[in-house]
């Protein structure tokens, strides 16, 4: 038993709540209160994971609806027809559709897949889990969270279903074609951009509290021995990108906020000087640029938000399948930090083009290509991981491999985007979509992945099928590079365009739309053996044996709670650290848990 | 069926390989663990396989992607940029190489079944900053470069002084392109609805006397070497002012004037000329099917999603000779030409102004109706929310042939004097002309049939003094009826001539 010393006065709010032992002290469980509202964050985390997984193949099946169309742009498919009705009549999609499907696929998957998903299932287990507390700071706030992002999601795939048809101006929402309520402008501006707007606005909720209850956890629920410097990369992953949240949502929120004023009370905040056919409409003084600032000032850092996480996760994944210590410990977390810190002060590279004072735009090429140092050192540091390791090529590690490929190849290009002069020709082109699909959405998919492989069975207690998660790595790996590879040569190409068919210049990538669409429909399939594994293994997978099972080996916190996921985690006392987390390979021992005191005469690393 | 076979076949393979999956994992369990030590040799092997083909594979798409991408630059700075571009790639490429190779063969080298021990090895300062401080250098190095050339290019105090200046305003969905004629200068625009109507969209002020000898065209025409402002901007959301082959792109933006300097290096005829010798493009383009740089023009994209026809707001851009240039600013028609007589009659009057601008340019149609095609062509013509396609077409109503052959009637004269008269008016505006028939008889023969009548309705037209290059026939014989072929009256329906409009 702990006694609350000042020093660890946190472990005590955790045994005032759930008494010494988790496994008696709680009120009986209904199933609505164990499934459905549940406060405890192991549900809460596979609720995040099974609605991101759900919104995963909705936003993936949108892609392949128009990548059907980027392809054979003059064959119809008469079963588009059967299912889409007027949206594809006569059996191709209509450009209106075209662009619902892009819109609702970019919002989708970089905020309901990468950023609920992800952050929401990893930051939600793992958080409590690893720094050895019983739950979130606030498990209701924490389920609020979710439901919030239920919420979101509900209206989201409502606004499929309205007359006028989702959203339809880009995820990026930028007036006026968004601005303005006509749908004569804009068919997806109507309902359901209020839709989008409303969806948004929910999600943003969800993101903030969900955020400030990760702070607050890491911050005060560590347990006794839990100094910052002994937390894995994984949290100090987690608490930067809520860091992030919290600091960059509000921005959005108000942007889309002043958006809907504009729709709705007819302000002027981002309208000027609009002429609609020929009729000069009564918008005086806004400026569209001004929500451009709003968006990216949230938009870039979102894109942390997402990698961010997955990086934590590799981290941990690399170190525990090497059987070695990451690399550079305090030069990961430090690198993290300035990307935290840079991330703010680079949005205008989104707006090279926009017309923005030259000046600036050098500012912010400066910052934009700091920021490639922090990551660059990651990168070097993972491959120092791996160098002179023991590595068990498992799913996971398969994974966190492909990640730091992936995030190579993407992070690269962004060298040349962030340079305004050579942007000012890549701006809006394929190159741009090569760009962030590689170094976001690829290597984000390949960060959950490696983590849902990996901490399935602390999920489940069950492990996932090793042969199908192999099958489905090399298929992910080589069809996402077959996609996106050839993109990179598109350097004209402007990206969200219906057809190439109205210009002589940009017909020369025909043949090459094919293939990549051919890639995107294998890829998309593969998914589902992911899927199939998943759902097989939550009822058949192969079962953790004993009570107490650490399949990977890892010093982590989480292995040493049983393997039946009890609330409050730990049947005892907390666990009480002793060490940093990346005792692997060293004493002679394979791996030391963090549990382990240290021996008279050992020394602490980290 | 194709598509639902695929579909099975697909679900049959994932069912497959789930069992032989499970089956291999239930034969592990068998042997007490999972074989992960086997499994790591396997998977080092395969990522060493991986590695190799991912060059391979980048290797075979610069091969074949390299001489499709756009030609090199024509403007001064784009030339410039594609150097700094080039350069960031050779970099990006060396590291890209460098870090997955070591990555991959790490992976392979270090997996367990080398049967090592994993090395201790936390950290070490020297290397980090060693890291650290190369890529900083690098990156040093491409900011300076990437910011001289970039306050060079918006440098506005470095201006010549006898620029071009264009004015390129976007809309749903076209571009309006004004030129300020032989002052140089612009007539005022006004933004309020006094000036602002559906015919005088940009708010031109007519009693500005620099407007007087503005004009409009329907295409961009620079002057090779000749500097030219772009004077940017856009009447409902945002667009991008795109010019892939000049390296010049900037959003316009409703309410904020935006610009662009530049200048263009090389004429399109010389351009053309360069790319003849390029492998590419001498081999044919499968719709002319002559050699691809025979048909190759300069052209205006629009780069920002401005809505549901975005992808198609193209222009031509013609770079040509000052001598040239001169030649076809003189035949341009100032504006203010076809306004001046109204505003004569009833000063300040703009609405009135405006109407006249509406009506220009005026056709004399003879019997045409409100449904006939003459109307239905024009108000197409003239819908700039319209954009050319291939599935609009136009069915002529009064247009008869003998039975059985390609031999127009008289009574159709009055008709096609009419579409000689549109096609006149509104000279930018090419044709492709459809025979179709009903099912009655042998198809190839009514393919053949539909095909020369076609043919004549163009020979007509042609007759009379309409541009062949501006018309193309076709015929499609019977396999596609507008009405039910069971019926006399539907077959009689399905006889016909119909036009799509190519271009406008
Ligand atoms: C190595 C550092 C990076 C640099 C220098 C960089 C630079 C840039 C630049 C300049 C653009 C704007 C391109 C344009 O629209 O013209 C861009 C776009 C983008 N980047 Fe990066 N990037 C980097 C890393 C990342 C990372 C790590 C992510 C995500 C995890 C990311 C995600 C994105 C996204 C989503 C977009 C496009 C958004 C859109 O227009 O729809 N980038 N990047
Ligand atoms: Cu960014
Ligand atoms: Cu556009």
């Amino acid at each position: 038993m702990q006694t609350a010393t000042a020093e660890h006065a946190h472990v005590a709010t955790g045994h005032g709540h759930h008494g010494h032992d988790g496994r008696h002290d709680h009120h009986e469980e209904t199933f609505l209160t164990k499934y459905i509202f549940s406060q405890d964050h192991k549900m809460i985390s596979k609720q995040f994971l099974i609605t991101g997984i759900f919104w995963g193949v909705v936003g993936g099946l949108l892609s392949i609806l128009f990548r059907i169309q980027l392809a054979f742009p003059n064959e119809t498919f008469p079963i588009l027809e059967t299912f889409l009705g007027k949206w594809a009549e006569g059996g191709k999609i209509s450009n209106e559709f075209y662009y619902a499907l892009v819109t609702m696929h970019g919002t989708i998957l970089v905020f309901f897949v990468l950023t609920g998903g992800l952050s929401g299932t990893f930051s939600n287990l793992l958080i409590p889990y690893q720094i050895g507390a019983r739950d979130m700071a606030s498990g209701f706030i924490n389920m609020l969270s979710y439901w919030f992002f239920f919420t979101a999601s509900v209206i989201l795939f409502l606004s499929f279903f309205i007359q006028t048809g989702p959203a339809s101006g880009g995820w990026t929402a930028y007036p006026p074609l968004n601005g303005l309520r006509d749908t004569g402008v804009n068919l997806g501006s109507g309902l359901g951009f209020d839709l989008w707007a409303l969806a948004m606005t929910f999600f943003i909720v969800a993101s903030l509290i969900g955020s400030l209850n990760y702070i607050a956890t890491v911050l005060n629920q560590r347990t006794k021995g839990m100094t910052m410097l002994r937390m894995p990369l994984t949290i100090w992953a987690f608490l930067f990108t809520a860091v992030i949240g919290v600091l960059s949502f509000p921005a959005l929120l108000a942007g889309v906020v002043l958006l809907e004023f504009d729709r709705l009370l007819d302000t002027s905040f981002y309208l000027n000087n609009i002429v609609i056919n020929g009729q000069l409409l009564g918008y005086k003084g806004g400026s569209p640029i001004l929500f451009q600032h709003l968006f990216w000032f949230l938009g870039h850092p979102e894109v942390y938000i997402i990698i961010i996480p997955a990086m934590g996760i590799v981290s941990e994944v690399l170190a525990v399948h090497s059987r070695k210590p990451i690399f550079g410990y305090t030069a990961m977390v430090l690198s993290i930090l300035a990307i935290l810190v840079l991330s703010f002060i680079v949005w205008a590279h989104h707006m090279f083009v926009t017309g923005l004072n030259p000046n600036l735009g050098a500012v912010f090429t400066l910052f934009t290509l700091l920021i490639a140092i922090p990551s660059a050192i990651k990168v070097f540091n993972w491959i120092g991981t791996l160098w002179k390791g023991k590595i068990r090529l498992s799913t996971p590690a398969l994974f966190a491999i492909g990640f730091v490929s992936m995030f190579i190849t993407g992070g690269l290009t962004g060298i040349a985007l962030g340079n305004s002069a050579i942007d000012i020709q890549l701006h809006d082109t394929y190159f741009v979509v090569a760009h962030f699909h590689v170094v976001m959405g690829v290597s984000a998919f390949f960060g959950m992945f490696a983590g849902v492989y990996h901490w399935f069975p602390r999920l489940y207690g069950r492990m996932m099928n090793e042969t199908l998660g192999q099958i489905h790595f090399y298929a992910t790996l080589i069809g996402a590079y077959c996609i996106f590879f050839p993109m990179h040569f598109m350097t004209g190409l402007p990206r969200r365009y219906y057809t190439y068919a109205n210009f002589d210049t940009f017909n020369n990538f025909n043949h090459l739309a094919v293939f990549i669409t051919v890639a995107a429909i294998i890829v998309f399939l593969a998914q589902f053996l992911f899927i199939v594994n998943f759902f097989y293994s939550i009822f058949k997978g192969r079962k953790l044996e004993g009570e107490y099972n650490n399949p990977w080996g890892g010093t982590t916190l989480e292995w040493t709670a049983p393997v039946e996921r009890l609330h409050g985690n730990w049947p005892g006392d907390l666990p009480v650290v002793h060490r940093w987390p990346y005792d692997y390979s060293v004493n002679g021992r394979e791996y030391i848990p963090q549990t382990e005191p240290m021996k008279p005469g050992e020394v602490a690393h980290g | 069926m194709v598509a639902f076979l695929s579909f099975v076949v697909v679900v049959l393979l994932m069912v497959v390989l789930v069992l032989v999956a499970r089956a291999s994992e239930i034969t592990s369990e068998l042997k007490d663990k999972f074989d992960y030590f086997n499994q790591s040799r396997l998977n080092g092997y395969l990522l060493m396989v991986f590695l190799i083909l991912m060059f391979v594979g980048s290797a075979y798409s610069f091969k074949e992607l390299m001489p499709v991408m756009l030609p090199k630059a024509a403007s001064i700075h784009g030339i410039q940029t594609d150097f700094l571009f080039n350069i960031t790639m050779l970099i990006i490429g060396i590291v890209f190489v460098l870090t997955q190779v070591a990555l991959f063969y790490f992976a392979y080298r270090y997996n367990e079944s080398q049967g090592h021990e994993a090395y201790f090895y936390t950290h070490n300062n020297t290397l980090e900053v060693i890291w650290t401080v190369i890529p900083s250098l690098v990156l040093t190095g491409l900011i300076a470069m990437g910011m001289f050339e970039w306050f060079r290019i918006f440098n506005s105090e470095a201006r010549a002084a006898d620029k071009m200046v264009i004015e390129v305003t976007g809309k749903q969905f076209n571009w309006i392109l004004r030129y300020p004629g032989k002052d140089n200068n612009f007539g005022n625009r006004v933004f309020d609805v006094d000036h602002i109507s559906p015919t005088n969209e940009l708010g031109i002020d007519w009693e500005d006397k620099n407007s007087h000898d503005d004009f409009m065209a329907d295409k961009i025409v620079l002057v090779k070497n000749k500097p030219v402002l772009m004077k940017l901007g856009a009447l409902d959301v945002l667009h991008s002012f795109y010019l892939p082959h000049f390296r010049v792109k900037m959003d316009c933006v409703p309410g904020i004037p935006t610009e662009f300097y530049f200048t263009p290096t090389m004429t399109t005829v010389e351009m053309q000329q360069y790319l003849s010798t390029q492998p590419w493009w001498q081999t044919n383009h499968p719709e002319t099917g002559e050699p691809r740089w025979k048909s190759f023009k300069y052209e205006l994209a629009c780069a920002e999603l401005c809505g549901k026809s975005h992808y198609g707001m193209q222009k031509e851009v013609l770079v040509v000779e000052q001598a040239e240039y001169d030649e076809w600013q003189s035949k341009q028609v100032a504006m203010y030409e076809t306004v001046k007589s109204t505003l004569a009659e009833k000063p300040g009057k703009v609405e009135v102004l405006e109407a006249s601008l509406a009506a220009k340019p005026s056709l004399e149609l003879k019997g045409a109706t409100e449904v006939g095609i003459e109307s239905q062509l024009v108000a197409f013509i003239n819908d700039d929310q319209r954009a050319v396609d291939k599935t609009t077409w136009f069915s002529f109503d009064r247009l008869t042939f003998e039975t059985g052959k390609a031999v127009i009637k008289a009574e159709s004269k009055e008709q096609l004097d009419n579409m000689v008269s549109i096609l006149k008016t509104y000279s930018n505006v090419e044709l492709k002309v459809g025979g179709y028939t009903d099912n009655v008889g042998d198809a190839k023969a009514n393919l053949k049939l539909s095909n020369e009548r076609a043919k004549a309705v163009v020979a007509a037209l042609v007759a009379e003094g309409i541009d062949a290059k501006r018309l193309v026939a076709e015929g499609y014989g019977q396999d596609h009826p507008v009405a039910d072929n069971k019926t006399d009256e539907g077959k009689a329906k399905s006889k016909r001539i119909d036009i799509c409009v190519t271009k406008k």
